[in-house]
């Protein structure tokens, strides 16, 4: 577990680098051979910034505490899933995060027990955000420009179907389009950030499909 | 249903989970049938997606989550080799994968329903397994260690009744607690754990009940320079603990001796 902590690059924030992807096949390895300390040492790289994404779709630190560990638990159960060729343990973990983020946000929302009913609160780049934004990791700053650039229908749309968890209906009612413009701009918004995250990628490791 | 281009300018908007309606039940029917490129399509634009996690701070877990999840991945063993799967059968999973992450509650539960029925020969083999491997890992931790210690506490004062376990590790340096039925505290009190080294209390942590379930809590290491740990206790303080021990004490337990 030492050597796959010292191979990761600051705080487990990015698994971006060879070394760091290698550490975590490593970790998900022996994930399988049933090792809870690699489990924990998975958690302990790559759960601040789950914790992260699913606290700011849901909004409620003791929910997205509880999302945390179905998240860790899925991939304790199932480690068979990740795939290393299509991309890093990181991208696996935050896939599967948002998608119980957004499974728990609709369940509560059914249920009228949402807290994240501020729709004003989904955005989340701005200029004053990148001024600011001093102590973001670099590949943050660059995810924020990236979204800053996209016009600011698509950014809206994308924000609330993303970490909204809203549907196609939802965001045009949200946003007072006709569906066909929703989608739309969703498709084009998501072009966008394709584009624009290819260009900050590096060749040899990034999340970007292979 | 065969492939198109309309079908393929759902599967963005399938990825990012915003499909309802006719679209949804149209495009999930359309992924069931097999279509390996809108599958590809939906995980290379949720890859890409993942960027988005990075517009937000990241959060540091509490640290009793932790133990927690290690708590909770102890409870079931993995039985240390990877299942197979039939190329046929992974196929037909990844899609219903990919279908659950696109698909509304309804279908939800019709594809859960339907992995249940085909996981069913797969759990019950690796319910034996685990088992097994349940019994080798409690073997192996704590009745053949020589290092990991089990000491139980017994209740005092105001709690004659509670229990506790303490499994510690002096190699470790740390304990985790196990006390069911713990009594509730006012909202400015907190339990906090104590080792007791050398006729000294050094501060453990502090914890919450957890209410009808067992608590369970691992203590901060135990600091350098501290001798043998001998007892442990657990006392009622403030919230946010002391540095030595204000309020009274409700557990309480000793290392047993070597022989």
């Amino acid at each position: 577990m030492a050597i796959a902590l010292t191979q990761t690059r600051t705080a487990g924030e990015d698994g971006h680098t060879a070394g760091s992807r290698t550490a975590d096949a490593e970790l998900i390895a022996r994930i399988a051979r049933g090792d809870a300390d690699a489990l924990a040492a998975l958690y302990d790289l790559h759960g601040s910034r789950a914790l992260g994404l699913i606290s700011r779709i849901l909004s409620d630190v003791e929910e997205a505490e509880d999302v945390l560990q179905e998240v860790f638990l899925q991939v304790w159960r199932a480690p068979e899933r990740f795939e290393p060729s299509r991309g890093s343990a990181l991208t696996w973990i935050l896939i599967l995060s948002r998608s119980r983020a957004i499974d728990r946000l609709r369940a509560l929302r059914r249920r009228g027990r949402d807290r994240n009913v501020d729709i004003s609160q989904c955005s989340i780049a701005s200029d004053q955000d990148l001024q600011r934004d001093a102590e973001s990791a670099q590949e943050g700053a660059r995810v924020r420009r990236v979204l800053a650039a996209l016009p600011a229908e698509q950014r809206r749309a994308l924000e609330l179907a993303y970490f909204g968890g809203f549907t196609q209906t939802e965001i045009a009612e949200i946003t007072h389009a006709p569906l066909g413009t929703v989608k739309t701009r969703l498709r084009q918004g998501m072009m966008k950030l394709r584009e624009g995250f290819k260009a900050y990628s590096r060749r040899e490791d990034s999340l970007a499909p292979l | 249903m065969p492939h198109s281009e309309r079908l393929a300018e759902l599967a963005p908007l399938a990825a990012i989970g915003v499909l309802d309606g006719t679209d949804r039940e149209e495009f999930a029917g359309h992924l069931l049938s097999g279509c390996g490129e809108c599958a590809r399509s939906i995980r290379n634009w949720q890859h890409e997606l993942a960027f988005l996690a990075w517009a937000v701070p990241s959060l540091t877990p509490d640290v009793a989550q932790r133990t927690r999840l290690r708590l909770s991945a102890a409870a079931e063993p993995r039985t240390g080799r990877l299942v197979p799967f039939p190329a046929v059968w992974l196929a037909a999973a990844a899609a219903l994968v990919l279908a659950l992450l696109a698909a509304d509650d309804f279908a939800r539960r019709r594809e859960l329903s339907h992995a249940a029925r085909e996981n069913a020969a797969l759990v019950a083999d690796n319910r034996r397994a685990r088992e097994e491997g349940a019994a080798g890992m409690l073997r192996a931790r704590f009745l053949e260690d020589p290092d990991v210690q089990a000491i139980f506490l017994s209740g005092l004062g105001s709690q004659p009744n509670a229990r506790g376990k303490v499994i510690y590790s002096p190699l470790a340096r740390r304990a985790i607690l196990v006390s069911p039925a713990l009594a509730p505290l006012p909202a400015d009190r907190q339990y906090e754990l104590w080792f007791l080294s050398g006729g000294k209390a050094i501060a453990a942590g502090t914890f919450d009940p957890s209410g009808a379930k067992p608590t369970v809590f691992e203590s901060a290491p135990v600091p350098g320079g501290v001798g043998v740990v001998e007892k442990f206790a657990v006392s009622i303080e403030p919230r946010g603990g002391v540095a030595q021990p204000t309020g009274p004490i409700i557990l309480a337990g000793g290392v047993p001796e070597k022989s």
